[in-house]
């Protein structure tokens, strides 16, 4: 019933306005006055076009990531490959070691605004490592309409408490970004193809990667998304 | 008795002129509307992303001039009805003339209004944009929607004067059918509306998303230009062989 409400509304509009559109006037000062009129809007029209130009686009923002990805790698894949530190090395946010003298951890992790933070952890028990866990935050790029907006999205933290034999995680919390854009208009949009706002952003991946000794035991809750490596290897 | 004989082409230029600078209140209404419609422009429309990993929340406010657009459409639509008003008919009784010359001259009118209509509202897109950016947008603005050549700017244009003018056809259409009997202001509209709904009772589809997709999703100015003409075409020589009809005063 939608398109009828619509049709109605149409209507009712161009009725009144056939009944209210002002009645031919032969008065040569009223047809000078619009001609008048017409000239200014005309101009300040025109004028609107250079002024358009001179506007910087983007201000207060990064500058365009040029030829930029449009997909970036799963992190998740990278790790399951072995290849995160080769390959998703230029994703790596920030590094932590931690020295631990439990054999077994707790992890845990903070809410982020009241709800379960869904941060994956990938997990990799290594030989040649003691009494220390190795952690590495990797996030990929938050790409907005060409622009790099990760340096807006928060930063990850650990903590470790030897007496509790805690590590604590402090995911990233949630970032408000507001944005402005001009959509083309449709008669022209249609020509040019620039159409709905598809693909306006590239999600950004994120992941913990751990490096945790040989006989370490970890445990969480299981709304922790933890993910071992070689577990179905 | 006149030794002289004007062509065809000579009265309707004549009566084209005058009609130019005789029918300013359409112009008036022609750029108050496209104030009003840069009026609502003003509030953006805003879509919402969030993070599937929460991290973000992302709100993006769109802002486009296509309303003003729409309103020219309307404006054109409704300036053709009433140039099938009896105040503005008189006018060609002013001139040696006969109906088809009358039309012809009307046409005419339409389609240089529709050219100034297409123009005016494509340009106010920058107006639009001038008036956001300096008074009343502090976020940052990321896609300023400007077209990549004079040449796409010019399609636009184009684009939106074919748009105006057939439903300026359209209009007219139904001014000429409220001319030959005032009881089709009101059988027209409720024909309309009964025949959309009778439409997409018997068939899968919408009939009016499927004329919209007809013409608002052509890609190729060419093939655009033959629809919009060919539709326009039809709807005025309906209204012409209408016309015709008519007693002469009528």
């Amino acid at each position: 019933m939608m398109p009828l409400s619509l049709l109605l509304i149409i209507g009712l509009l161009v009725f009144a306005a056939v009944l209210f559109t002002p009645k031919k006037r032969q008065n040569n000062s009223y047809v000078k006055t619009v001609q008048w009129a017409f000239g200014i809007y005309i101009a300040v029209l025109l004028l609107s076009v250079p002024v358009v130009y001179l506007l910087p686009e983007g201000s207060g923002l990064s500058a365009d990531v040029e030829n930029a990805p449009s997909e970036f790698p799963s992190l998740l894949k990278l790790a399951d490959n072995g290849d995160i530190e080769h390959t998703g090395h230029v994703y790596q946010q920030e590094t932590w070691e931690v020295q631990v003298e439990n054999q077994e951890v707790q992890l845990t992790m903070s809410e982020v605004n009241g709800s379960h933070a869904r941060l994956p952890i990938y997990v990799e028990h290594v030989s040649n490592q003691q009494d220390m866990i190795e952690a590495a935050y990797y996030q990929t790029p938050f790409i907005v309409e060409g622009f790099d907006m990760s340096n807006r999205l928060g930063s990850l933290d650990i903590g470790f408490g030897n007496e509790s034999g805690r590590l604590n995680i402090y995911p990233p919390g949630q970032t408000r970004i507001d944005l402005s854009m001009f959509k083309q208009e449709f008669p022209i949009a249609q020509l040019t193809g620039e159409r709905g706002m598809e693909n306006v952003y590239t999600n950004s991946d994120q992941l913990l990667y751990l490096k945790v000794p040989e006989d370490m035991a970890l445990n969480y809750h299981d709304h922790i998304e933890v993910y071992y490596h070689n577990e179905n290897q | 008795m006149s030794l002289t004989k004007p062509s065809l082409a000579q009265t309707v230029l004549k009566q084209f002129w005058f009609k130019l600078k005789s029918l300013a209140g359409m112009i008036s209404s022609l750029i108050m509307l496209q104030l009003i419609g840069l009026l609502f422009a003003l509030g953006a429309s805003s879509n919402f992303y969030t993070g599937s990993d929460g991290v973000f929340d992302l709100q993006i406010s769109y802002y486009s001039a296509d309303l003003v657009v729409v309103f020219t459409m309307l404006w054109g639509f409704i300036s053709a009805i009433t140039m099938k008003t009896k105040a503005y008919r008189e006018d060609d009784f002013v001139f040696v003339t006969n109906r088809l010359s009358s039309n012809l001259s009307n046409i005419a009118y339409l389609l240089a209004a529709s050219v100034i209509g297409g123009v005016t509202a494509i340009l106010s897109g920058y107006l639009l944009k001038v008036v956001i950016y300096l008074l009343f947008e502090s976020t940052p603005i990321i896609h300023t929607g400007l077209t990549d050549s004079l040449v796409e700017l010019l399609s636009g244009m184009l684009a939106a004067s074919l748009f105006i003018f057939m439903f300026a056809g359209a209009g007219y259409l139904v001014g000429t059918l409220v001319q030959l009997h005032k009881a089709f202001t009101y059988i027209t509209p409720v024909a309309v509306i009964g025949f959309i709904l009778l439409s997409d009772r018997i068939s899968d589809g919408h009939l009016l998303a499927e004329v919209g997709e007809f013409y608002f999703n052509e890609a190729s100015l060419w093939l655009l230009s033959v629809k919009t003409l060919v539709t326009a075409g039809l709807l005025l020589a309906g209204s012409i062989g209408i016309s015709q009809r008519l007693e002469v005063k009528t």
